[in-house]
């Protein structure tokens, strides 16, 4: 960390104070002095990362964080390996309610969107610390503004971003010649090729944005969706439910039966019985292509107009033991090394969270520009994610009509 | 009339019964002693039709002019009886008796049945469930219902060896008198000579074999 | 002979019950406590039947769980009536463990592999169809769940069989089934015949415990249905799962009534079963003595070739487990993959430590559980026997995420959570009522005489048990830790959970990256899931061989 930096960071602190709660020695980096501390207390300590595990790739690039943080900082890192993100939301819900505020079982988890919004209000999340943190100065968050707005709720600091996201499509160019780039495109799609499209069962969250995709892309008005959704949404739905009516009967299984989830969707365009199906990640198809599991003539596009994107985050549990640790490895997965490697395709493809555009040039070279097939040929614009609380309401009325 | 013509039963280490030739009139019996390990029940088995996986076996046997060596079990109308009762526990004792009758008008089954009983001294017990019964009861049922089942002969497998002597005494006579009045030939298989009935042929199966001890024999 | 002896009392040690009720059942009932109140949320059961997802669940899943049942039953009696007593019924006896070990998800992935729209079955068939893509056939996820009662059927029957199996292998019950046999067939009546009116009706009591186990399980099934089953709608278990993995507090508290609500019907299935079995107990009996000497069955024939078929799907399943995980690039229509890597089996070899946690736990768990199990059979008294049944075997007809929710509570209090200590309860807690099933017959079997014998020759009832009752009992006591041994491996929510996700187990690593839906690893993982119970019911097997040779049991 060079001086300079630092002397922002004292200023950008200064203007926080009235919000750093005292409480807590380790909440870092008001000062050089208190992150310092907070290095030396995270020596030794062993951090607890909940994380979502179903991606060798990420649980590989995982394995090389702990090395590094090992030997930067003698930390030792522990991946604990999730099927969902739910369940270390509850965990640390049920914690809560056992009366254990200290010594609880995670220390960092990776979250975002609902299961953020439920961990904030119920008050399990430990911070604000992430804004306090020296590499959040590197954070992107005027090119990227869902960094401080997860799913439209203000994040105030208690979660880190970590990479960013974007709903993609993709599928093999031998068979979507001309990909559709606006859903009116994919409905013409669909009606050439009946059955070789669908989307995962809502509440899975790949389904529910594909749903939001649409009501966005079909809404004359998209600003009620960035407010708190009403308890009776009456006819705010109503383009999305249209919309449905025509594309259900031209799905896979005309619609009576839905994949489980993208993944499910992705083998199934690996086996040729989907054309297109669709990710959060806009170089999954880079990475399939290159470890050898999708042809190389898989193309990935975006819709024109926009599609929608998140960043996805890293928190840490109220009840944290490893509070300092937690925070020095959250710190490094900033660092624009671990960023770059994170958004390698040969080591994971995850965007970026950082302005590589004002990084210094040596940190700058570390992220390649490189194309591999597979990747977006044109980005579209993000467009940010209505309010979490339109989740549940999609997903009840969805479930209502479509369920069974 | 059961008529056995050279039959050899052998395991693969020895023989234990050598062309051995007998005929059995009706109402009559023939006893096989011998001692444990001799083959006796060997032989019981094979004129059954079950005898164990481990065994050769040849020789004719024919009953009532039918030849029965080479059917199975099924078809040869022979009746056996163990030294355990073997009554279905499950069933009372009047479906056991049932359960041998052949097929019929139900009325009719059940009156034969209810006369077999009381012909025993056992009227009244059809109900009844076979663990409620005692030992010398449950003997008399089982027999019973072996020759409900129409046998052409009767195979008895040391049927007396559980009682005590007061008893066996009384169900020796009672199976006895049942064969001769039905004119049922039997085989006995037997190491007590009490249980000879007068006039019987009697065989004695160890100067045909070495007597052994071994267990695995007698399936 | 002299005098009688004193008849010897043999009464069980009153106070060493305590320590096994102890260690089992105060943890089991905390956590059904909190279980139970956890379900017993009146919000909770208004939003759940008001819900219009839970009807069509609830019927395709009693549809489901019934028919999965009475085809297991119905197969599992026409096979053992047709071949037991025949050689071909040792050869099966002796691949039954080797069936067993294929963990539940493993088949019905391999299973899905075999029958799904892109899978090998129609790409055998595509030439003759002229296909290019997949056909739009439903063969798996049908509206149905047939092939999800098909799966469940694969791995029922051989579990049923293997009940039989243990039921009739003790020498005092072999023996009377052959007699009784011999005295049918001595009657006129053909074996089958015998089998069918004598020998079932009396076999079938004792095996409503192994039955209750295989409803409860096709009720509540949630990973072979995730595979197999369809998601529109889902079964009743399905959703109670999606419910009670929510982040949302309130679907988990609909989950919580729902998981309640499975658990219901299962006992009402019991009891619906037990009404039927008494309503029909006299008209079956009056057509089991009619007298009727029915011919030799056709259906015998068809015995031996669908047991074939059956092993050769069980073989094609595996095989197809083991060409997948290598085929990262296999589309539809070709039979061998375009692209091969042995990427999945390395990522597999970087688990391999995890293999040693897995097996080192599992021994733990389900040698206590073998030891409760024991113990539980040794010290209670009868009356007691019958009256904590229910709570005996609640681990292993409650859905088990509902169990291990409570579980988890009470090891949060007692802070056992995330310690090997708790996660070695909590796995005994599932093994112990399969081990009791498992051993129950033998150890009920056992003949009595033999302790008479021992303390008339002055024997402690210690000697007694340490160097006669359990040396004799080696067989199905070591079959009994391998069931134990399984159910530990397969436990993925209990290790999640009370564990806090700190221990990987092979089952946790694999169902985590099955969440990623990478084919090639699934496989991998099924088939190195395994391989671990596979191991153990060889070595149970191996046991038994020895102890047969040495008893002279040997068939």
């Amino acid at each position: 960390m060079t001086p300079s930096p630092i002397r922002r960071r004292l200023l950008a602190a200064g203007a926080l104070a009235p919000w750093l709660p005292a409480w807590t020695s380790a909440n870092a980096a008001a000062d050089p002095a208190a992150w310092a501390a907070a290095l030396r207390a995270a020596r030794g300590q062993t951090v607890y990362f909940n994380a979502w595990a179903g991606s060798e790739r990420v649980n590989a690039y995982l394995q090389w964080v702990a090395g590094e943080v090992a030997t930067r900082h003698g930390i030792k890192l522990e991946h604990v390996k999730l099927g969902d993100t739910a369940e270390l939301v509850k965990r640390v819900r049920a914690e809560k309610q056992a009366g254990r505020n200290q010594d609880g079982s995670a220390d960092m988890g990776w979250i975002n969107g609902e299961n953020f919004l439920a961990m904030k209000r119920e008050g399990l999340l430990f911070g604000p610390f992430a804004e306090s943190l020296p590499n959040f100065a590197l954070v992107d968050v005027a090119g990227k503004p869902t960094t401080r707005i997860d799913f439209s709720e203000p994040v105030e600091g208690f979660e880190a971003a970590w990479g960013m996201a974007q709903f993609t499509f993709y599928g093999d160019g031998k068979r979507v010649p001309r990909p559709p780039k606006s859903l009116a495109e994919l409905l013409d799609f669909a009606k050439q090729n009946p059955g070789r499209f669908s989307y995962p069962k809502p509440p899975n969250f790949h389904g529910t944005t594909f749903l939001k995709q649409v009501l966005i892309e079909t809404a004359p008005d998209r600003k009620p969706f960035y407010a708190p959704a009403p308890a009776d949404p009456g006819s705010l739905l109503a383009p999305l439910w249209r919309t449905l009516e025509t594309l259900h009967p031209l799905l896979w299984r005309q619609g009576k039966q839905f994949p489980a989830s993208n993944t499910v969707m992705r083998q199934m365009l690996a086996d040729g019985e989907l054309f297109i199906t669709l990710t959060f990640n806009p170089n999954e198809a880079a990475n399939e292509i290159a470890a050898k599991r999708l042809p190389e003539s898989v193309v990935s596009w975006q819709h024109a107009g926009g599609t929608i994107g998140n960043t996805h985050f890293l928190a840490i549990p109220f009840n944290a033991r490893a509070k300092e640790g937690a925070q020095v490895v959250i710190d490094f997965l900033q660092s624009p090394l671990a960023q770059a490697r994170k958004a390698d395709i040969r080591h994971w493809g995850d965007p970026t969270v950082l302005a590589v555009d004002k990084l210094p040039a040596a940190d700058k070279a570390l992220f390649t520009q490189a194309t591999a097939p597979g990747t977006v040929a044109q980005a579209a614009p993000v467009l940010p994610e209505p309010h979490a609380s339109w989740v549940e309401v999609i997903e009840r009325e969805w479930a209502r009509r479509h369920g069974q | 009339m059961l008529e056995l013509d050279g039959v050899t039963v052998a395991t693969p280490q020895r023989v234990l019964i050598r062309a051995l030739s007998a005929r059995v009139g009706p109402g009559e019996v023939l006893v096989v002693m011998g001692e444990s390990g001799s083959g006796k029940s060997s032989l019981l088995a094979y004129l059954c039709g079950t005898l164990a996986p481990g065994l050769a076996a040849s020789g004719r046997v024919r009953l009532d002019a039918r030849d029965i060596d080479a059917l199975p079990t099924v078809q040869r109308r022979v009746g056996i009886l163990f030294q355990d009762d073997l009554l279905f526990p499950h069933l009372t004792v009047l479906e056991n008796l049932l359960f041998a009758l052949p097929a019929g008008a139900a009325a009719e089954r059940r009156a034969r049945a209810e006369a077999a009983l009381a012909s025993a001294g056992l009227a009244g017990y059809g109900p009844r469930l076979p663990h409620t019964l005692s030992g010398g009861q449950r003997s008399r049922v089982s027999v019973l219902r072996a020759l409900l089942a129409q046998p052409q002969v009767l195979l008895l497998d040391e049927p007396f060896s559980r009682l005590d002597m007061a008893l066996r005494e009384r169900f020796r006579a009672f199976v006895f008198e049942r064969l001769r009045e039905q004119r049922i030939p039997a085989v006995l298989v037997t190491h007590d000579a009490h249980d000879v009935p007068p006039g019987a042929q009697v065989i004695q199966l160890d100067d045909q074999a070495d007597p052994v001890e071994d267990g695995a024999v007698d399936a | 002979m002299g005098a009688p002896p004193r008849p010897v009392t043999l009464r069980p040690i009153g106070r060493a019950w305590w320590w096994p009720a102890g260690l089992f059942a105060l943890p089991l009932l905390a956590a059904l406590a909190l279980a139970l109140g956890a379900a017993l949320d009146a919000a909770a059961w208004r939003s759940l039947l008001a819900d219009p997802a839970l009807w069509p669940a609830l019927s395709l899943g009693l549809w489901v769980g019934a028919a999965a049942t009475g085809v297991s039953l119905a197969l599992t009696l026409w096979i053992v009536t047709h071949l037991h007593g025949t050689p071909a019924w040792v050869r099966l006896e002796r691949w039954l463990g080797a069936l067993l070990a294929v963990p539940h998800a493993a088949f019905a992935v391999g299973l899905a592999l075999l029958l799904m729209p892109s899978g090998l079955l129609l790409r055998l068939i595509a030439p003759w169809a002229g296909w290019e893509s997949p056909p739009a056939l439903a063969t798996v996820q049908d509206p149905f769940g047939l092939a999800l009662i098909a799966g469940l059927v694969g791995k029922e029957v051989p579990f049923l069989l293997w009940n039989v199996a243990a039921q009739l292998r003790p020498v005092a019950q072999a023996t009377q089934l052959r007699q009784q046999l011999q005295a049918g067939q001595a009657m006129g009546y053909p074996a089958a015949s015998v089998w069918w009116r004598v020998l079932w009706p009396q076999l079938l009591p004792r095996l409503a415990l192994p039955l209750l186990a295989v409803w409860a399980y096709g009720l509540s099934v949630v990973d072979m249905a995730l595979v197999l089953g369809p998601t529109r709608p889902p079964t009743l278990a399905q959703l109670a799962w999606s419910w009670l993995l929510d982040a949302d507090a309130a679907a988990n508290a609909q989950g919580a009534a729902a998981s309640l609500l499975v658990t219901l019907l299962v006992a009402a299935g019991a009891l619906v079963a037990l009404l039927l079995a008494r309503l029909l107990r006299a008209p079956l009996r009056a057509r089991q003595v009619r007298g009727d000497r029915p011919a030799t069955a056709r259906t015998a024939a068809f015995v031996r070739p669908l047991l074939g078929g059956g092993a050769l799907v069980y073989a094609i399943v595996l095989a197809l487990l083991a060409f997948v995980s290598v085929a990262s690039v296999w589309s539809f229509p070709a039979l061998w993959p375009q692209r091969a890597s042995f990427e999945a089996w390395s990522t597999v070899g970087g688990s391999l430590p995890v293999l040693g946690d897995t097996a080192l736990l599992a021994l733990a768990a389900s040698f206590t559980g073998v030891v409760l199990a024991v113990a539980w059979m040794e010290t209670t008294p009868p009356a007691w026997d019958r009256r904590a049944a229910p709570l005996v075997f609640a681990p292993m007809l409650i859905p088990g995420v509902l169990l291990v929710a409570g579980l988890y509570q009470v090891a949060l209090h007692l802070r056992l959570d995330g310690s090997l200590a708790g996660l070695w309860l909590a796995h005994s807690l599932f093994s112990a009522p399969y081990a009791l099933v498992a051993l129950a017959p033998a150890y009920r079997g056992f003949d009595a005489r033999y302790e008479q014998t021992a303390r008339a020759l002055g024997r402690s009832r210690a000697a007694f048990l340490l160097r006669i009752k359990w040396p004799m009992l080696l067989a199905p006591i070591a079959s009994a830790a391998a069931v134990g041994f399984a159910v530990s491996v397969a436990q993925y929510l209990s290790t999640q959970f009370v564990g806090a996700g700190r221990h990987a187990t092979v089952t946790t690593e694999a169902l985590t990256l099955a969440s990623g839906g990478q084919r090639t690893l699934m496989a991998a993982f099924a088939l190195l899931q395994a391989l671990l119970p596979a191991l153990a019911f060889g070595g149970a097997w191996w046991v038994a061989r020895r102890q047969a040779r040495r008893l002279g049991t040997e068939a």
